[in-house]
């Protein structure tokens, strides 16, 4: 069945008066539990399949459904929604908001969510322990090292349970040896049972998931499955 | 967390451009205010000068040495006078050709009289009868005077001297008392002391003289020029000054100042408004990749919108209380300096929710545009994606 379906997607971008096609029908199916990286060279589409996966970039063609929902069929407010309930979102340059503390980062997809503000807390306190981050709640991002705010990130994703995590080359902006703290982290966030779709570059984080979707020139080249992901 | 702590805590942590916006508010908010107050203040004054007195005319002997300004007339100094106005000259004027529209005649004698100390003030000798009835807006604290030894004193005058309603006190060795204390009337009457007239007229040595008359004319009866012509001729030697002239001059300065008050107002909120917009419209595309993250996490266009426009009206509401005060302390300040008297300006609960409720939402206008832009930006661009 699949939890994510990708049927037949395309994507085609106008700048300047010309089309760039950047998806080419595209069929993908993400099962529940999977580990999945995306692959390709840079400007393959990767990241903008990724995006359409995320219920943030309306495909030209085709159709997305995530448990079930037809995810573009949604309006736009409902669309937020969903993210809201279904996705965790785990961006390259981390994307903290400067301003808030690691707890606050963590509590702002709650805000909009029917929490009371110490439930917030409570949740946002216990998922940053989780990353091993509980002394460091009342820390801005820029007190915090790239690995660390890496973290934060993370926490902010799951603090809501969502079922399915999306990471955009979560490991390129730190070293090797935080890179890999990070992918033990997605790995063990993965055996809870979570889903996690991933565009990388780095073919070391490929030792840690199940299913390798290579991409080029916007179709899927090949799919690489592991029986068993160490 | 809720929303609008998010706001807060931008604003609270982005001190700098917060404290800029603040600025821009307090500034714009402070200078309505003020304007208007000082506008208000002085349109309220005139506006008394023509209800209370109606059409006033003022008598004193033709002579141009200065001498005491009272009532925007400058009164010949003491003992410089000709013996032109007496007692008699009441009666004179009562019996114009149109006396019977004269409602009230007022004599004044002034003069400098000394404390013990030596410390000059000026004497004003009045008919506290017709006084009262030229002078209707007169509030006081204490008992109306009576008798020939009561006092009633102008409000700065009793601050100068430092005397008190009931207090006895003593000028050229007669014992006086303060009948009464004169509330602030943003007048010369705040800076004399009135007295009997014949009392005042033996204290100062001028008796049956008199420095000057007010008198009360029903203007709807006669043309007033017709009365000031009448008097003159009755009292050769005396010029007539038709205090509604110089009302109606005041006026028009109002008017003036009234006029440029709002064209100043004007140009201060729409630089404000555009002040407002640019900075909001610059801090939103500093802040694309955080509208981007919220959106991307599940925030809807709405709440977007609603972080933006909570900051804009906290910056309004805070900016209008600091405004408002700042406002009423700058119009206090400047009175003196335009209007040439002290006005009675302070705060008005009515005008300060006005005030800052009014900043709130030009606030908020100012913000609407930058907020919409914000929450309807692209996702995917906002996260530099593609």
């Amino acid at each position: 069945m699949g939890l994510i379906k990708g049927i037949e997607i395309s994507k085609v971008y106008e700048s300047g008066g010309e089309r760039v096609a950047v998806l080419h029908n595209i069929s993908l199916t993400v099962e529940a539990g999977d580990f999945m990286a995306l692959m390709g060279p840079s400007g393959s589409g990767k990241s903008t399949l990724l995006t359409i996966l995320g219920a943030l970039n309306p495909p030209t063609q085709g159709k997305l459904l995530v448990d079930g929902i037809d995810v573009y069929g949604l309006k736009q407010e409902r669309r937020a929604d969903f993210r809201s309930h279904y996705l965790g979102f785990v961006f390259q340059q981390f994307h903290l908001i400067p301003y808030l503390t690691a707890i606050e980062n963590v509590m702002l997809p709650l805000a909009i969510l029917p929490y009371s503000h110490q439930e917030q807390r409570e949740k946002a306190q216990a998922v940053l322990e989780k990353v091993g981050l509980g002394s460091k709640l009342n820390r801005l991002p820029n007190q915090l090292s790239g690995g660390e705010q890496e973290r934060v990130a993370i926490a902010r994703a799951i603090v809501n349970q969502p079922p399915i995590i999306l990471a955009d080359e979560p490991t390129g902006a730190l070293d090797t040896a935080t890179g890999q703290e990070i992918m033990e982290l997605f790995r063990e966030l993965n055996r809870e049972g979570l889903t996690i779709v991933m565009v990388t570059h780095n073919e070391e984080t490929l030792h840690y998931v199940n299913k390798t979707v290579m991409i080029k020139d916007g179709v899927i080249e090949k799919i690489l499955v592991k029986d068993d992901a160490p | 967390m809720r929303i609008d702590s998010i706001a807060v805590k931008h604003l609270w942590r982005r001190k700098t451009k917060s404290i800029f916006l603040l600025l821009v508010i307090v500034i714009a908010v402070s200078s309505v205010t003020g304007l208007h107050t000082l506008v208000t203040a002085m349109e309220e004054r005139v506006s008394r000068e023509f209800d209370e007195t109606g059409p006033n005319l003022i008598i004193i002997p033709d002579e141009d040495t200065f001498g005491f300004s009272y009532g925007g007339v400058t009164i010949p100094a003491a003992g410089a006078e000709p013996v032109i106005l007496t007692n008699d000259s009441i009666l004179a004027v009562r019996g114009i050709h149109d006396g019977d529209s004269i409602a009230a005649v007022a004599p004044k004698v002034l003069g400098q009289a000394f404390l013990e100390n030596g410390e000059p003030f000026t004497v004003v000798g009045v008919d506290f009868p017709y006084e009262f009835k030229l002078k209707q807006w007169w509030t006081y604290q204490g008992e109306a005077p009576r008798s020939k030894e009561d006092l009633l004193v102008g409000s700065e005058a009793a601050r100068r001297l430092g005397w008190t309603v009931d207090q006895v006190v003593i000028i050229n060795d007669v014992e006086y008392k303060v009948a009464a204390i004169l509330e602030e009337q943003g007048s010369d009457d705040d800076r004399v002391v009135f007295m009997q007239l014949l009392e005042a007229q033996s204290l100062l040595g001028k008796e049956d003289r008199l420095s000057l008359m007010e008198v009360a004319a029903y203007c709807s009866t006669c043309p007033l020029p017709d009365i000031a012509r009448q008097i003159s001729e009755a009292l050769p030697g005396t010029k007539v000054t038709m205090l509604a002239e110089t009302a109606a001059a005041r006026a028009k300065i109002v008017d003036r100042l009234s006029r440029y008050a709002l064209i100043l107002s004007v140009l201060m909120l729409v630089s404000g408004t555009l002040i407002i917009l640019l900075t909001m419209m610059s801090g939103v595309n500093e802040r694309t990749a955080e509208i981007g993250i919220y959106r991307a996490i599940g925030f809807r266009q709405g709440n977007v919108f609603e972080i933006l426009l909570t900051e804009a009206l906290l910056l309004g509401l805070v900016g209008g209380i600091l405004g408002y005060g700042l406002g009423i302390a700058m119009a206090d300040l400047a009175a003196p300096l335009v209007a040439g008297v002290k006005l009675p300006i302070g705060p008005e609960p009515q005008a300060a929710f006005f005030a800052i409720i009014g900043a709130a939402l030009w606030a908020v206008a100012a913000g609407i545009y930058p907020a919409v832009k914000a929450s309807r930006r692209d996702p995917v661009e906002a996260l530099r994606f593609i």
